[in-house]
């Protein structure tokens, strides 16, 4: 809100103009007054005469709006005013002849009841001098002043139902929505199965490369056994004769088998890596192509022209993240399950892999292989002759070698993989959004906005889409430039996402709570989601007759002043929270929609009968003439 | 308005000296609050320190013992080396006043923040740096004759390059029976424990919480619940194994020099006093071998090396008389 107020009630003449000097002064004052309320004593009013004319001649105010308090002087029938206050050129006067006011309808027989209720004793928590100080109240009021009220003063009413502050709504519904985010919610927590080296890594053998070649060779080599054997066994598949030449092919299936294990054996410790973090260099990657791994082209790399901002949306680090939280997780869920995922793909070198090599494919085995029986038994069949052979252990040591190589490869040699540098800058910026994000929460604990809780939940909700925007923005600018160290990515997410919750406080208060903050994606908008049981005393409260019975601010002695005849002059107002609900059904001109304070409702104007309100130049400044208008 | 405070510096010497006070005050550990102050030294702008002082109420006691502990401590630590050559793995004290009846500690701030909240984000070479930074931390604790005794994410500070270890008031020298340490039994050993207290403290007392210590930092914020884990997190490959006796009996715990040498393999990063410890190990060798030439296979006394608690291990394969020292 930027309505500057200037309280002058009770104050002598040089209190009042000091208290203006210091307001008005530009190096001390506010740095601009576009909006300037003035609350002053109907009493006084005279006497503050020169402050008004020190205000006008100052030419710092752009509108200002007076509330002056009290009846009438005396017994006189004319509410006396500065020559700077109503008439035809003069700041708009709200007159509160009695701030308690009372129920009254605006009809020539209609008499004063009481309104029930109390009233608070400082005028600047008066329900009125509250709604007046939002700004588009403070305008629509100026505007009708001038367009609408003959003489420029009036006598305001008031019909209010309690209804949602946007900004203390927002900020608890925002509350809410954090705790949601940011609380450990049910769901696995085990690693994420797109982001392991199986799924990630991409490996593959090439067609012509050697290890296919070797595989292909002990395959082939294995079937030539096979035929043999079979054609030896005869149609009944019983191998009756021990030598058929089977022994020759036997050698050279083991043979290949040690050519590839020896190949294998050579590519994991000349392309092994040491520590966990390392990279392989382009001698190593050279090694494992010419072994004959080939890997699958990771996708963002196919379009260069990217931006890096959209390249990190293409990573599956990020996408990944994205689908969690976009999803239901929350985010300490996300965090623990990268932590999960990262413990998988930890480099560890693949030399560390080559004890696998002797599990897999066992000295033994090679040693059968390469002094195969010369007889077998007799009446064996083909199966039981390959067992026999140790056919079937070789086949299956191949398969076995051919899955190490690749998982190491999509572990340890992948560039395709993730690393676990991303996954934990990934958790560096979901933790320090997350300290950001509580942090705020913390602070908005307690605010409702008059919202009830079942409403702020709704409106929680509607919030989610733009808050999972934020923690993902902060996810993607930690991947799109990482930090030096965790510490840093954790107070740079930190950082950002406080920017970020101020920035969308900011728009929020700017443009409302359904428009979407800069960060926000294409695809977050949600209007906040609004049942008819929260805007039914609203609507009411909008739609109300305006010259029916209302709070009127008026000391009962002082209705003779009010002008019955005249139409009264009506400002509806609601909260912009609100405005997607009821705006299709308020006849009329359009409500004021309110970005800050907690009414709804309606303010009737009751013009004041000609010759009532006298503005005077002159009884304060002597070297002034005296010039009298009504 | 700067106050005078004198008080007597960790090199002896007493001052007396303008300074300016925040009264803002904040806990540092048990019993103890803190506020910051800026000595008119001459420094530009002033030396900023941390004063340290006894709560007030009911547990003012408390809190002159725990100051004591930490001003003892910090003058045993200002031994290990003057200015420039004092270790950064530890909280610095820079002087003290403890003859009134408003007693204090002047502390250089800690660097970085505690890890209970960074602890969780560090990378793989941060990780690297913060178990050596911290092992031989406690190497130089055990040079001075200290156990620190409350090793925890709370005062283990991180600041992305270096570990420091802060918050020395419930430290005891080498040798005194132990007392029991209060709070979360996550963090301290049994043999501190109030209801299984026992013994002397010694080389191996903090291991046992800096081992967990190191867990909580692998595993991302988690307390250790399960011996295991140390072998998923790849824990115990790191230490060959030798963590599997840090929870035992403190007798037969590995010290922080142990874990450095025969669990890291990394003897290069233990360190050594700049003056004393290798003259000694270098004349204890040569009097070794004049007695050896005098009386030939006359034992080595099993204390001979205790003293030098670094370079002695009983999972070492060689004594400093059989190195260089």
């Amino acid at each position: 809100m930027t309505v500057e107020i200037l309280p002058l009630s009770g104050l002598s003449a040089a209190e009042a103009k000091q208290a203006a000097d210091a307001l008005l002064d530009l190096d001390v004052g506010p740095d601009r007054l576009e909006r300037l309320l003035v609350l002053d004593d109907t009493a006084l009013l005279d006497e503050h005469a020169s402050v008004y004319q020190h205000i006008d001649t100052a030419n710092r105010v752009e509108k200002l709006l007076c509330v002056t308090v009290g009846p009438r002087a005396g017994a006189a029938r004319t509410l006396e005013l500065p020559g700077n206050l109503g008439g035809v050129q003069g700041w708009p006067v709200l007159w509160v002849s009695r701030p308690a006011g009372i129920n009254w309808r605006v009809a020539k027989s209609a008499v004063a009841n009481r309104h029930p209720g109390s009233t608070p004793t400082a005028l600047d928590q008066h329900p009125l001098v509250k709604l007046v100080l939002v700004d588009e109240m403070f305008d629509r009021l100026h505007q009708k002043f001038l367009a609408e009220v003959p003489g420029r003063v009036a006598s305001p009413g008031l019909w209010l139902a309690g209804a949602d502050d946007e900004a203390a709504t927002f900020a608890a519904a925002l509350a809410v929505a954090i705790r949601r985010v940011c609380e450990p919610g049910p769901g696995s927590d085990g690693p994420f199965g797109d982001l392991l080296p199986a799924r990630a890594g991409g490996a593959s053998l090439s067609e012509s490369g050697p290890f296919a070649r070797y595989l292909a060779r002990i395959a082939e080599l294995d079937r030539e056994a096979s035929r043999v054997l079979e054609k030896a066994g005869g149609l009944g598949g019983v191998f009756k004769r021990g030598d058929s030449g089977v022994q020759r092919y036997v050698v050279k299936v083991g043979e290949a088998l040690t050519d590839l294990r020896d190949l294998i054996v050579q590519v994991l410790r000349d392309a092994s890596v040491a520590g966990t973090g390392g990279a392989i260099t382009a001698n190593q990657r050279d090694l494992v192509r010419n072994a004959g791994l080939e890997f699958k082209a990771e996708a963002g790399s196919r379009h260069p022209s990217r931006t890096a901002e959209s390249a990190v949306e293409q990573s599956l680090v990020y996408r990944t993240v994205a689908r969690a939280v976009q999803g239901g997780d929350s985010i300490p869920l996300v965090a623990k399950r990268l932590t999960a995922t990262e413990r998988q793909v930890t480099r560890h070198g693949s030399a560390s892999y080559l004890p696998e090599v002797e599990k897999r494919c066992q000295p033994a085995l090679l040693a059968r292989l390469a002094d195969p029986p010369l007889r077998l038994s007799r009446h064996a069949a083909v199966t039981e002759a390959r067992r026999e052979l140790g056919l079937d252990e070789a086949s299956a040591a191949a398969q076995a070698l051919t899955d190490l190589v690749l998982a190491v490869a999509n572990r340890e040699w992948s560039p395709t993989s993730v690393t676990s540098r991303d996954l934990a800058g990934s958790r560096a910026a979901l933790d320090g959004t997350r300290k950001a994000l509580t942090e705020h929460a913390s602070m908005a604990e307690g605010a409702r906005g008059g919202a009830r809780g079942a409403r702020l939940s709704r409106l929680g909700d509607s919030l989610l889409p733009v808050l999972c925007d934020l923690v993902l923005h902060a996810v993607g600018l930690e991947l799109a430039s990482p930090s030096a160290s965790g510490t840093e990515a954790l107070r740079a997410a930190h950082d950002r996402a406080a920017g970020m919750l101020a920035e969308w406080t900011r728009h929020v208060q700017a443009h409302g709570v359904a428009d979407r903050p800069p960060f926000a994606s294409s695809s977050a908008h949600d209007s906040p989601h609004v049942i008819e049981d929260d805007v039914a005393a609203v609507r009411e409260a909008v739609l109300y007759p305006v010259r029916d019975e209302m709070w009127q601010l008026c000391a009962p002695a002082d209705l003779s002043a009010l002008d019955v005849d005249a139409p009264p002059v009506s400002i509806r107002f609601a909260s912009r929270l609100n405005r997607e609900a009821i705006i299709g059904t308020i006849p009329g001109d359009e409500p004021v929609w309110t970005s800050a304070g907690s009414f709804a409702g309606l303010l009737r104007l009751v013009p004041l009968r000609a010759g009532v309100a006298q503005s005077t130049w002159g009884t304060a400044d002597a070297g002034r003439p005296a010039v009298t208008e009504s | 308005m700067a106050d005078m405070l004198r008080f007597r510096r960790v090199t002896g010497e007493y001052e007396e000296v303008a300074a300016r006070v925040d009264d803002a005050e904040f806990r540092a550990g048990e019993f103890l609050t803190a506020r910051t102050v800026w000595l008119e030294d001459g420094t530009p702008n002033g030396r900023e320190l941390r004063q340290h002082r006894p709560v007030g109420g009911d547990r003012r006691a408390d809190g002159y013992a725990r100051l004591d502990n930490e001003v003892l401590a910090g003058r045993q630590l200002y031994q290990l080396g003057d200015w420039s050559g004092y270790p950064a793995e530890l909280v610095r004290l820079h002087g003290d006043e403890s003859t009134s009846a408003d007693p204090y500690a002047l502390l250089e701030p800690y660097r970085g923040e505690p890890l209970r909240e960074v602890g969780a984000n560090l990378f793989d070479d941060e990780f690297d740096k913060f178990v050596t930074g911290l092992l031989t931390g406690l190497c130089w604790l055990a040079s001075a004759g200290i156990a620190h005794r409350a090793i925890s994410p709370d005062t283990v500070w991180w600041d992305s390059r270096s570990v420091q270890i802060t918050d020395f008031s419930r430290s005891a020298p080498f040798g005194t029976a132990r007392t029991p340490v209060g709070g979360s039994w996550a963090w301290v050993p049994w043999e501190s424990r109030p209801d299984t207290c026992y013994g002397t403290v010694g080389s191996a007392d903090d291991v046992w919480a800096a081992v967990r210590l190191i867990y909580f930092v692998r595993s991302r914020g988690e307390d250790l619940d399960d011996l295991d884990k140390l072998t998923e997190t790849g824990l115990a490959q790191m230490f060959n194994g030798l963590l599997g006796r840090v929870f035992g009996p403190p007798e037969s715990r590995p010290t922080a020099s142990d874990l450095i040498q025969y669990g890291l393999r990394r003897p290069h990063l233990t360190p050594s006093l700049a003056d004393g410890s290798k003259p000694l190990i270098k004349g204890r060798r040569s009097f070794l071998g004049a007695r050896a030439r005098k009386h030939p296979g006359a034992e080595v006394p099993a204390e001979f090396w205790d003293d030098i608690s670094w370079t002695r291990s009983r999972w070492a394969t060689a004594s400093p008389a059989d190195g260089d020292g």
